[in-house]
């Protein structure tokens, strides 16, 4: 491993544990434990505890910060109450998606009770250009509404100068990295609530899609708690300083492993979220294709619904946004949509990049070469589904197709494989 | 720590083979299987087929990726082994016996360049 990688604060537990240490995205960490499959099914069956401290965590606080959140953000914010937490899609002027980030809305008061000194007024962003420096925090206690963001691995930089470009001219937003600070466990699965409530207490059980300071618990920890992931199982993502991460990380693995809990890694983290439909930073984000929007979507297409609709989530068109209009034009234009490839055979699996194509009208499969068929568009992500004793699932950008469609993936230079075209989640 | 017999070839991409005069047997080894786990699926070439020194005859996937098996000298597919077909997780319970891949028939019969006995194997995978 090279010098300039990053180890985040639970680094030596994961060694500890026997973990296989990957670079993703500049930092170590574990790709698995025991096995992907393993740790999948742990979590789906009863709880998986993943170190995610390779995220960011933003915060956004000034005179109506909702408002201007809501301007470059495909969610309609203002409609999240204070408490609560959602999902949403940041779009450049051509429509094109950014990133995605889940974001909970809170305010001053909550932010000190979280009790993490550094995190009310201490500091502000560490940011590698001096452009940005007038724009940092520089030491003022925030007031009022309060908006606390989860960027991906790798895209913290990239968002926090979209956003600072886009910040309003007056200072009243401020806008602070604290993901350096701040470590992030998430504790997901069905046996979660019962474990979350033996190690920080009844009272750190949130609701799915809520979020609060942490509050007090036996283990003495402060921080932010929220009732999301991204597994689709029930569970928490708990923000703590870096001091705090080893002995929490141990005391979950401590009594939850009495309910079935397992240190879970990237891998597991891929194919869970893979079967719920759940977009990959980077990966799934390569044209605007925010999915089968040529729907009229309900309103207040929001926070917790989002979790149980087809893709596009957290977008609401009933709101002026950042890359809206050009959004509006490629709807209109593109025929391209996202969708769900479930295999109906075995086969070399779908994976990222593979092209889909439709099967000619006449003729045996077996003798189909993929220049005998039409391609209609590429998976972005695939994987055998440990749910369903491996099957080959994927999702991609597919044009002239509809749910129950017939299509085959173009799964090795030999093989080709059918599929059906299904609306994720996939499980 | 991995088990690596003795009575083996190795390759640097992590393949075994078993040389018996001029047919061949090859898999893929303790280290490897441990390091993708969970396989799910191989694809296996016909038999019959002829290929050369480093061409892809097999392909193995695990939950996570797609690994290429590179033929480890040129040759013709003698057999394949079926059961895996079915069973790719032979591979991961019994890398050097019920898991083996491919049997083939060298091409060139004195062809053991850039093979590894155990030793030199174990140094590599340490």
């Amino acid at each position: 491993m090279s010098e300039s990688l990053v180890r985040t604060a639970l680094y030596d537990e994961h060694v500890e544990l026997g973990a296989n240490i990957v670079d993703f995205h500049g930092v170590e960490l574990p790709i698995w434990y025991s096995s992907i499959s393993t740790e999948h099914l742990a979590t789906r069956s009863a709880a998986g505890l993943f170190d995610v401290s390779h995220m960011g965590f933003f915060r956004f606080s000034g005179a109506d910060v909702a408002l201007w959140f809501e301007s470059i953000a495909t969610q309609r914010v203002t409609s999240v109450a204070k408490g609560r937490c959602a999902y949403t899609h940041f779009l450049d002027a051509k429509g094109h998606i950014i990133d995605d980030m889940i974001f909970a809305v809170t305010d001053s008061s909550e932010i000190s009770a979280t009790g993490c000194s550094n995190w009310h007024g201490g500091r502000g962003a560490e940011l590698q250009g001096e452009e940005l420096q007038g724009e940092v925090a520089q030491g003022d206690v925030v007031q009022g509404e309060v908006i606390l963001g989860v960027p991906n691995a790798g895209m913290v930089s990239t968002l926090l100068s979209h956003f600072t470009a886009l910040l309003p001219d007056d200072s009243s937003i401020v806008i602070e990295d604290l993901s350096a600070d701040t470590s992030i466990l998430a504790l997901q699965g069905p046996a979660s609530p019962l474990i979350l409530g033996e190690v920080l207490g009844q009272g750190n059980v949130v609701h799915p899609f809520t979020g609060r300071a942490i509050v007090a618990n036996s283990l003495g920890i402060g921080g932010w708690i929220q009732g999301t992931g991204y597994t689709g199982e029930r569970g928490f993502e708990i923000f703590v300083s870096n001091e705090s991460a080893p002995t929490l990380w141990r005391e979950l693995l401590k009594i939850g492993s009495l309910r079935g809990l397992i240190p879970v890694g990237l891998g597991a983290r891929d194919t869970l979220r893979l079967e719920q439909g759940y977009l990959l930073s980077g990966q799934d984000f390569l044209w605007p294709g925010i999915g089968d929007c040529g729907d009229p979507l309900p309103a207040g297409f929001l926070a917790r619904n989002s979790w149980h609709t087809n893709v596009p989530f957290g977008l609401d068109m009933g709101h002026d946004f950042l890359g809206k209009t050009a959004l509006e034009q490629s709807i209109k234009s593109d025929a391209s949509r996202w969708w769900g490839v479930r295999y109906l055979g075995r086969g070399p699996l779908p994976r990222p990049g593979k092209i889909v194509v439709l099967p000619p009208d006449s003729g045996a499969l077996d003798s189909v070469t993929p220049e005998d068929c039409e391609t209609i568009g590429y998976l972005t992500s695939g994987a055998p589904s440990p749910s369903l004793e491996k099957i080959g699932i994927g999702m991609g950008y597919l044009r002239g197709v509809g749910e129950g469609d017939r299509v085959l993936v173009v799964a090795s230079p030999r093989k080709m494989v059918e599929a059906i075209v299904v609306r994720p989640p996939f499980i | 720590m991995s088990e690596v017999p003795e009575n083996l070839f190795y390759t640097k991409e992590h393949e075994w083979l078993r040389i018996e005069g001029d047919e061949v047997v090859v898999g893929i080894t303790d280290h490897a299987q441990e390091a993708l786990t969970d396989i799910v699926y191989i694809e296996l070439p016909e038999v019959g087929e002829e290929f050369g020194e480093m061409d892809e005859f097999a392909l193995v996937e695990s939950v996570k990726s797609a690994s290429p098996i590179f033929a480890p000298m040129g040759g013709e597919i003698l057999a394949v082994n079926q059961a895996l077909e079915d069973a790719p997780e032979l591979i991961n319970q019994d890398p050097y016996g019920a898991g083996w891949i491919i049997r083939f028939k060298r091409s060139n019969s004195n062809a053991t360049e850039g093979l590894m006995a155990a030793d030199d194997y174990r140094v590599i995978i340490a």
